[in-house]
């Protein structure tokens, strides 16, 4: 498996991974992350109810707890508490009490509403179902589950961060090898580039640029947009990481022999300039990765992210972002602790990365 | 020295130059103009569908029927001139609102800068002296929280619970009835009051980043050889944290504070929209969904302005404090 | 040490905020203050005449003052009024407290009654009206208003060189009309041809008379043709902004007096030459000042509003929808206010408005037909849209304009408006599926239908934004999952806020939505008759309006409905206007919907404090145009002990 060209460099991948593994905090957050991902991936299957269908019937209904005992004793499989009406005649609201005497139990592997798995096989099945509504984390105003909304918001936020990200590595990844290889103006243009960019706020470059996407796209033309947008502006700093390795290593040694030997410049640069530049750019990739899902949702909660019908955390968060829901109906609020998650195991992880990366530090 | 700052001054005339037609530019790129907004909002108010000729004539009197390179010409000659062109939306001086908002602004923001450092530098001391206790590992989760915390969903949930539990409503800067009184005692009590709440929220970001940094500089100063030397000599533990170790390890602290220069007047806009602060931010958000164009071209500009000198004061700080960074 | 430095800096502040007091202090009854009911002005006035500073009251009033009876019993007299806006041009302030003109709109929208005139007569079949004021009328600085100050205001039009141009309301024909003012209580005015519904527009809404309320004796001063010293009008536009110059003379009720920038809050003073009496004799306004702040954010005015901060509050708490009512009505006690139920009037909130004038002549065709349209008015859900968005206080229909509107006061109009209301609004997708089949639209593989020309049939729906327009994104996206199931496909698409209008002028557009609340249609004809560049008709409406230089001729239904406005136009028989209203609503039955409804007669929640007084209990909210609260008589509104103490 080892080239006998690459041994130095295989050794250098195998320290890393090693000292990656012992890093039991990191291990966990990567864990947890998998799990994010895999949950928002399959997301019909997870998800309860359709994220989109109103419900007029249930609206505004609090979280249904699951219960173990209820007034026929304890029991293994997980109950919810059927849910009582009480209209209040001033208000015209309707606020929904828990009838512990009635209660259902979930069931798993179930039949729920239809969808397509990986958009191509029709299926019914999905993890969590009940005889009876099963509001595990409430609903919001217009009836549609808060659980099932939060799980496929998960793939829109997750995903533009990880898209943006990778177009961000490719773009600074490009740009800073060609300016610390190439040199000259290329360099000096480049540089400049990064400079304007990051001398421009961020805000109203995003506002402007949101706003100039075509209002008749669809909202998935859009989140391809705002993916765009938001990895536009990500780059620089990664394109000076690598420029400056760049520039260091172009005149080591084993390049020079490289030339020497009449390695082409492509070559050169991908086999011996890159490489070494991986590490910071991993790390660098992993801690931008929640700075795209929270400018996502900042965003989304301005008004110019994803457009409905689709969902994203930072939609749900601008949502609840209403006086009445605070004080009313704060279960709305619980989007929050997702993207909190998420932001902090991508830090530790890309904390770790860093360390591991390191191997030669205290 | 002097070189690269010489070059970098000269250099940000250009990018400035750039910049503010970039900004003019975009401001154009979403579709209509100021002139669309107030009619449509006009129309969408009370139906009044204004006759032609009117509307001509408003377009002419703010040049908005002129190429995009002719307003932009006249707007820099003005600029040149001390004069920013007016807002549309409030029909003021450009240059009169700026000034209104930027001591609120950095009010808010040196404040928050002061809480940030007076507030993690001793945490970060008191973590890495007691290096991997409880407290320490229960500090760090904190940070990570409030480093994670998207502050500006915080805002609204604190003012309302605030309000709801203690009753105190403590909106904006200011109660409605100190909000235009002239300068006292009892309006700079009331600005006290209500600034916690912002101040608190907007460093929460910062303090989270700031303890583990300062925590991460004791650790490696605590491990130096000389913090061993110290203790031989038969120093106090007090003295060996705070007298030697404590300066060295806020020193590269110190110079993070010149990269926080740059956003000391951009601010949190979003905090200060959904908290109502008199601040920048908020008047750059508008300026910019009204397409207000002179109003939002020159916050654009003053603020790129600032990133620039910011970035080049903390480049000189940084510089000066280490001298093993110079640039050839 | 730093450690305890910051702490004892964070304790203080603490402290310092949970000393704050609590600012309703008791109240005292009213006879212990100098302003009660033995006070013929206000006490403030009184002190001013008393020093010399202000001539006597009956030097002060008109010869024959209007009065006002008060809505619960004569009030006293002072306080401060706090209320907020939402915009630095203050629109929503002047609508309540702005309002002088010649004429005014009754407060039960029935017709108008007489405001700074004392009479209006209409002469030559309509083509001349004539404008009696009051003797001794006075500005807000004591200079005599005057009909000379029309004919200033007029002659401003006529001028090229100032922005002003005739008004639209006096064009016939495509002439303007001339203005007379042969004595200083007389204005007459000269139209083209018959103008009946010019009376009416001198009491529209309050941008109408703000524009031709104009102070010669003090604009005068600005005038380049009377002082040299200015080259041109830009001086004298800038004094001329009412709610920017303090300086400026009014006609209303409390003048400006000052504007703060930072917290963006203006403050007004009464007038004190104003024009009003109570049944009592008592000169008008009741309260002394108002004061009111700018806030931009939604959700803070809902908290200043919970936290008994804002006095009375009309139009901000509908603004969108009734969600955050539940939460007002919890609030009442803490905040000291009550809550009263207006009617915001509205015929749809939205309508689902299709465009008659689409340049696409594929789908102009199929949106013309009238199967379509009540194929989508059929699949339009409007239980949910009652439940999600007005909690079920609101009715399902069609879209019609106000249940409160003049036209329909007698039993025929009664009769044709419940039809009108009912049509169809049913929600029946089976029907609505059935029509389009007729139509011959038939689905392809996908399930889509498909147009005559094989492209699939797709409508883009043009809406705000979710944080531009919260219910009209909610109610769009219900109804667009709707239209799914007829097969249509509905791209959702959300340009930002003054885009959408340009669209919607400019006919670049599928479908959108626009909320309806219309009390007048001879002041504002938009919904029913296709005579201006807007709603379902920009093209249309705008070949009426340039005379048929621009935009496309009517034809079909429009072209019906054209006819029967011009007939409306010249006819002087108020109540054959009125049924000729009810022709054009029949032909809306026989060839519509033109407009989709979705629910409309939704309550206007009304913010009054405990200590205010005389607000009425109900009246029409939503239209612009018949200037309400300002029809109501804010000027007979008093505050008990002053109000909120400082």
């Amino acid at each position: 498996m080892s080239k006998n060209s690459d041994i130095a460099y295989l050794n250098y991948r195998q320290l890393v991974w090693r000292r990656l593994r012992k890093n039991r905090l990191g291990m966990l957050c990567a864990a947890v992350l998998i799990v994010f991902y895999i949950i928002a991936g399959f997301a019909e299957f997870f998800a309860p109810y359709d994220y989109a269908e109103p419900n007029i019937t249930y609206r505004y209904v609090p979280p249904q707890v699951l219960r173990f005992r209820d007034t026929e004793g304890f029991h293994i499989r997980p109950r919810v508490a059927a849910l009582k009406e009480k209209s209040d005649p001033l208000t015209h609201e309707i606020t929904y009490t828990a009838d512990i005497s009635h209660c259902y139990p979930v069931r798993f592997f179930t039949r729920g509403y239809s969808y397509k798995l990986i958009g191509i096989f029709p299926c019914r099945m999905h993890l969590i179902g009940s005889d009876g509504p099963m509001y595990i984390l409430g609903t919001d105003r217009m009836g549609r589950d808060l659980l099932s909304r939060i799980i496929h918001g998960a793939r829109v936020s997750l995903t533009v961060g990880l898209i943006g990200v990778l177009l961000s590595i490719l773009i600074g990844s490009l740009l800073g090898t060609a300016s610390g290889y190439a040199g000259g103006w290329i360099d000096v243009g480049i540089q400049r580039l990064i400079e304007l960019l990051s001398a421009f706020p961020s805000i109203p470059l995003w506002m402007a640029l949101a706003a100039a996407l075509p209002p008749t796209w669809s909202s998935v033309q859009v989140y391809i947009g705002i993916t765009i947008i938001l990895s536009l502006l990500g780059w620089g700093g990664l394109a000076r990481q690598v420029r400056g390795k760049v520039l260091s290593l172009r005149e080591a040694d084993y390049v020079l022999a490289a030339r020497s030997v009449g390695a082409g410049h492509f070559h050169i640069i991908r086999k011996c300039l890159l490489p070494p530049c991986y590490g910071h750019i991993i790390v660098m990739a992993t801690l931008a990765i929640p700075g795209m899902i929270l400018g996502e949702t900042a965003l989304s909660f301005l008004g110019l992210g994803i457009r409905p019908p689709m969902t994203s955390w930072g939609v749900l968060l601008e949502e609840a972002q209403r006086v009445t829901v605070v004080l009313q109906y704060p279960w709305l609020l619980i989007p929050a602790i997702p993207v909190v998650l998420v932001v902090i195991c991508f830090n530790f992880l890309g904390d770790a990365i860093r360390d591991a990366a390191d191997p030669y530090g205290s | 020295m002097t070189n690269m700052i010489i070059r970098r001054l000269l250099l940000a005339v250009p990018t400035l130059i750039v910049i503010s037609m970039v900004s003019f530019f975009i401001i154009q790129l979403a579709p209509g103009d100021f002139l669309t907004q107030k009619i449509a909002e006009l129309e969408q108010r009370y139906g009044d569908a204004s006759s032609l000729a009117r509307v001509q004539e408003l377009r002419e009197r703010y040049g908005l029927d002129k190429p995009i390179y002719v307003q932009y010409g006249k707007w820099v000659w003005g600029a040149l001139h001390g004069d920013f062109g007016e807002s549309f939306r409030y029909e003021r001086e450009v240059s009169e609102l700026i000034w209104e908002r930027i001591g609120y602004t950095l009010v808010l923001s040196i404040g928050a800068l002061i809480f940030i450092y007076v507030v993690s530098i001793p945490l970060g001391i008191y973590s890495a002296t007691h290096n991997r206790s409880l407290p320490d590992r229960v500090l760090m989760l904190l940070c990570f929280l409030g480093m994670s915390m998207p502050t500006f969903l915080v805002a609204l949930t604190v003012i309302v619970v605030v309000f709801n539990t203690l009753g105190i409503p403590l909106f904006g800067l200011f109660s409605m009835q100190y909000e235009s009184a002239p300068w006292s005692w009892a309006k700079f009590v009331d600005l006290l009051k209500h600034l916690w709440i912002p101040v608190i929220v907007m460093s929460l970001n910062g303090v989270g980043g700031l303890v583990r940094i300062m925590r991460a500089n004791m650790l490696d100063v605590l491990g130096e050889p000389f913090v061993l030397a110290a203790r031989a000599k038969g120093l106090s533990e007090r003295a060996v944290i705070y007298r030697h170790a404590a300066r060295i390890a806020i020193n590269p602290v110190i110079s993070i504070l010149g990269m926080s220069l740059p956003s000391i007047v951009s601010g949190e806009t979003i905090i200060a929209i959904v908290l109502g602060l008199p601040t920048i931010g908020p008047l750059l958000f508008q300026s910019l969904q009204d397409q207000d164009m002179y109003l939002a071209g020159t916050l654009i500009l003053m603020t790129s302005t600032l990133l620039i000198v910011g970035n080049l004061l903390a480049d000189i700080v940084l510089a000066w404090a280490d001298p093993r960074i110079r640039y050839e | 040490m730093r450690f305890r430095a910051f702490a004892l800096i964070l304790c203080t502040i603490l402290l310092a905020s949970c000393s704050h007091q609590n600012t309703n202090v008791p109240l005292q009854p009213a006879s212990d203050l100098p302003g009660g009911l033995g006070a013929k002005e206000s006490p403030m006035l009184a002190d001013l005449v008393r020093k010399g500073k202000l001539p006597p009251l009956k030097d002060r009033l008109p010869a024959e003052p209007l009065i006002v009876k008060p809505f619960e019993r004569p009030g006293v007299y002072g306080g401060t009024l706090h209320m907020i806006h939402d915009s630095p041009d203050l629109a929503i302030l002047k609508i309540a407290i702005g309002y002088a003109p010649l004429l005014r709109w009754r407060s039960d929208s029935n017709g108008v009654e007489p405001g700074l005139a004392k009479s209006y007569e209409y002469r030559d079949g309509g083509r001349t009206l004539i404008i009696k004021l009051r003797k001794g009328l006075r500005w807000s600085d004591g200079y005599p208003y005057t009909s000379a100050d029309f004919k200033f205001y007029y002659d401003l039009c006529l001028d090229s060189r100032y922005k002003l141009r005739p008004p639209g309301w006096c064009i016939v024909n495509g002439k303007p009309m001339t203005v007379e003012a042969p004595d200083p209580l007389t204005i007459v005015m000269h139209f083209a041809g018959p103008n009946y519904f010019a009376h009416l527009q001198l009491a529209t809404g309050f941008w109408n008379p703000e524009e031709y309320n104009i102070p010669k004796h003090y604009m005068i001063k600005f005038h380049p043709d009377y002082n040299h010293r200015y080259k041109d009008f830009t001086e004298f536009d800038k004094k001329n902004l009412t709610h920017l110059n303090p300086d400026r003379p009014t006609m209303c009720p409390w003048r400006l007096v000052s504007i703060e920038s930072a917290g963006s809050k203006v403050v007004f003073e009464r007038n004190p030459y104003y024009y009003m009496v109570d049944n009592l004799g008592r000169q008008l306004p009741y309260i002394d000042r108002i004061e009111s702040t700018l806030i931009r954010d939604s959700q803070l005015r809902v908290l200043r509003m919970l936290a008994g901060e804002v006095d009375v509050e009309f139009r901000l708490i509908s603004l969108t929808d009734l969600t955050d009512l539940g939460l007002y009505m919890k609030g009442r006690n803490r905040g000291g206010y009550r809550i009263k139920l207006w009617q915001e009037g509205g015929g749809a909130m939205s309508a689902v408005v299709p465009n008659w004038d689409q340049k696409d002549p594929v789908l102009r065709r199929i949106i013309r037909d009238k199967r379509f349209r009540r194929a989508l008015s059929y699949a339009v859900p409007r239980e949910k849209i009652n439940l999600v968005v007005y909690r079920g206080m609101a009715v399902p229909q069609n879209s019609v304009i106000s249940e409160q509107s003049w036209h329909f006061r007698s039993a025929e109009g009664r009769q044709l408006y419940k039809q009108w209301r009912r049509a169809f609004s049913e929600y029946d997708i089976a029907r609505a599926n059935d029509l389009l089949d007729e139509m011959g639209l038939k689905r392809g593989a996908d399930g889509y239908r498909l147009r005559p020309d094989g492209r699939r049939l797709t409508l883009v729906f043009m809406v705000g934004s979710a944080s531009y327009s919260r219910r009209e994104n909610d109610e769009a996206v219900m109804i667009a999952s709707e239209w799914e199931k007829l097969g249509i496909k509905v791209i959702i698409s959300t340009p930002p806020g003054p885009e959408i209008a340009n669209r919607i002028r400019q006919g670049d557009y599928d479908v959108t939505m626009i909320g309806e609340s219309e009390m007048d249609l001879f002041t504002y004809p938009a919904w029913v008759f296709p005579v201006t560049n807007e709603y379902w008709h920009p093209l249309t409406g705008k070949w009426y309006e340039t005379g048929g230089k621009q935009g496309t001729p009517p034809d079909g239904a429009a072209k019906e409905l054209v006819d029967i406005f011009m007939r409306i136009k010249s006819e002087p028989d108020l109540e054959k206007c009125h049924k000729l209203v009810l022709d054009a609503i029949r032909v809306h039955l026989r060839e519509g919907p033109f407009t989709i409804g979705t629910v409309g007669g939704s309550p206007a929640p009304v913010l009054v404090k405990n200590y205010l007084h005389n607000v009425p209990d109900t009246g029409v909210l939503g239209p612009w145009a018949v200037s309400q609260p300002a029809a109501s008589y804010p000027e007979q509104f008093y505050l008990e002990s002053g109000g909120r103490r400082q």
